[in-house]
């Protein structure tokens, strides 16, 4: 079975963006320190998993981002590069790139992909498809990017589960920027 | 001026608390590395500040455990020291605190909390104490949070923050239990 990682910016106080979506209190001056955790995260990531509101915004900005000369780094072109697949429920076909669209039942669409050939899925969200994820069980591999900042009120990834939820802390990496990784999978 | 900093257990959703009010996640994860700890950052006052709720739980636990035999040489000097340290309990209702060197403030409690911070002295410490520590964020009073993040998710509780707020990362450290102290300064600008 294909391991699925969830990596998420959340504030201090467990949001992973405004309530209207915003994002505009994450810490966004990355040292090399933290760059270099998350291109490590990703050497065995050939699949990138996500719903379909955060991909209306993440692959024009990757797509974007290569075709400029300060962003067309190895990192921008993985994420370009990386098949992605798009969950939802209103989309008939892909018009990105390099991504398909799966429109069945969310988690037996993941299970199935779990269970297809290939090595480690990532996940960046949104708000809505990791809290379904969650929900269902289906993460391995938890890296919370810990802002130093509360946003007071916002989206929340873990209001869907019905039950406490125990994790092992694998390791705490304080970057800089004033980020902590937390990378836990579930006990 | 003299810090406030506020010691709160959470979990990684952010919760200090079940919607009860529930702590059962507390003790599943208590490793002896946490009195060390809590006795580390302890040095570093001389005044602990608390509601009524969590002084009471203090207060009927630590005088008695420091003539114990049973606690271990790290326990028994965080007793000692929480014993010693001024106690100011935050109560409109508790007429006589009967641990030793405490102290109630009933009324005017946002002057008489500022009265503190002026006066010479080392840090003062609030563990717990939920109320309280919505009153002090209220009015801009913490100037450090030492937050005990637990590897739970409860997914919904009382949550420690109302407001948006700018901290600025202070430091790490983790735990046998798998619980990550991580501490955050506060008013930036002032």
């Amino acid at each position: 079975m294909r391991k699925l990682i969830l990596q998420m910016q959340i504030s201090v106080d467990g949001y992973v963006a405004g309530p209207n979506g915003e994002m505009d209190w994450m810490a966004w001056e990355w040292g090399d320190d933290i760059k270099a955790y998350v291109a490590e995260l990703h050497t065995n990531v050939d699949t990138i998993a996500i719903g379909r509101k955060l991909a209306e915004g993440f692959i024009p900005y990757w797509a974007a981002a290569v075709q400029t000369p300060e962003g067309n780094d190895e990192f921008s072109q993985k994420m370009v590069g990386t098949p992605k697949v798009i969950f939802s429920q209103t989309l008939t076909g892909s018009a990105w790139d390099n991504a398909t669209v799966a429109t069945g039942d969310l988690v037996e669409e993941v299970k199935k992909l779990k269970s297809a050939a290939g090595s480690d899925i990532i996940t960046y969200g949104g708000a809505g498809f990791a809290s379904s994820l969650i929900k269902a069980g289906l993460v391995d591999d938890y890296r919370l990017f810990i802002n130093p900042t509360a946003i007071g009120k916002g989206m929340p990834i873990f209001n869907l589960l019905d039950d406490k939820l125990n994790l092992k802390l694998v390791k705490a990496h304080p970057f800089e920027v004033g980020i902590v990784a937390l990378n836990y999978i579930p006990a | 001026m003299r810090r406030i900093v506020v010691s709160m257990n959470i979990t990684v959703d952010g919760f200090m608390a079940a919607p009860d009010g529930g702590l059962d996640w507390h003790m599943q994860n208590w490793s002896t590395d946490m009195s060390d700890l809590l006795a580390e950052q302890l040095n570093n006052a001389d005044t602990i500040l608390l509601g009524k709720n969590t002084y009471s739980a203090m207060a009927s636990y630590w005088p008695a455990v420091s003539t114990g035999l049973l606690l271990s040489r790290g326990d028994l000097a965080y007793a000692t020291m929480i014993n010693s340290c001024e106690k100011v309990v935050c109560s409109t209702s508790l007429k006589r605190p009967r641990w030793e060197n405490s102290r109630v403030i009933s009324a005017n409690v946002r002057r008489e909390i500022l009265k503190l911070k002026q006066q010479p002295g080392k840090d003062i410490m609030v563990y717990g104490s939920h109320r309280l520590v919505r009153f002090l964020s209220k009015f801009n009073l913490v100037d450090e949070y030492l937050l005990w993040l637990y590897p739970v998710i409860i997914g919904r509780g009382m949550p420690l923050f109302h407001e948006q707020q700018k901290l600025a990362f202070a430091g790490a450290k983790t735990l046998s239990s798998g619980v990550v102290v991580l501490k955050y300064r506060c008013n930036l600008n002032g």
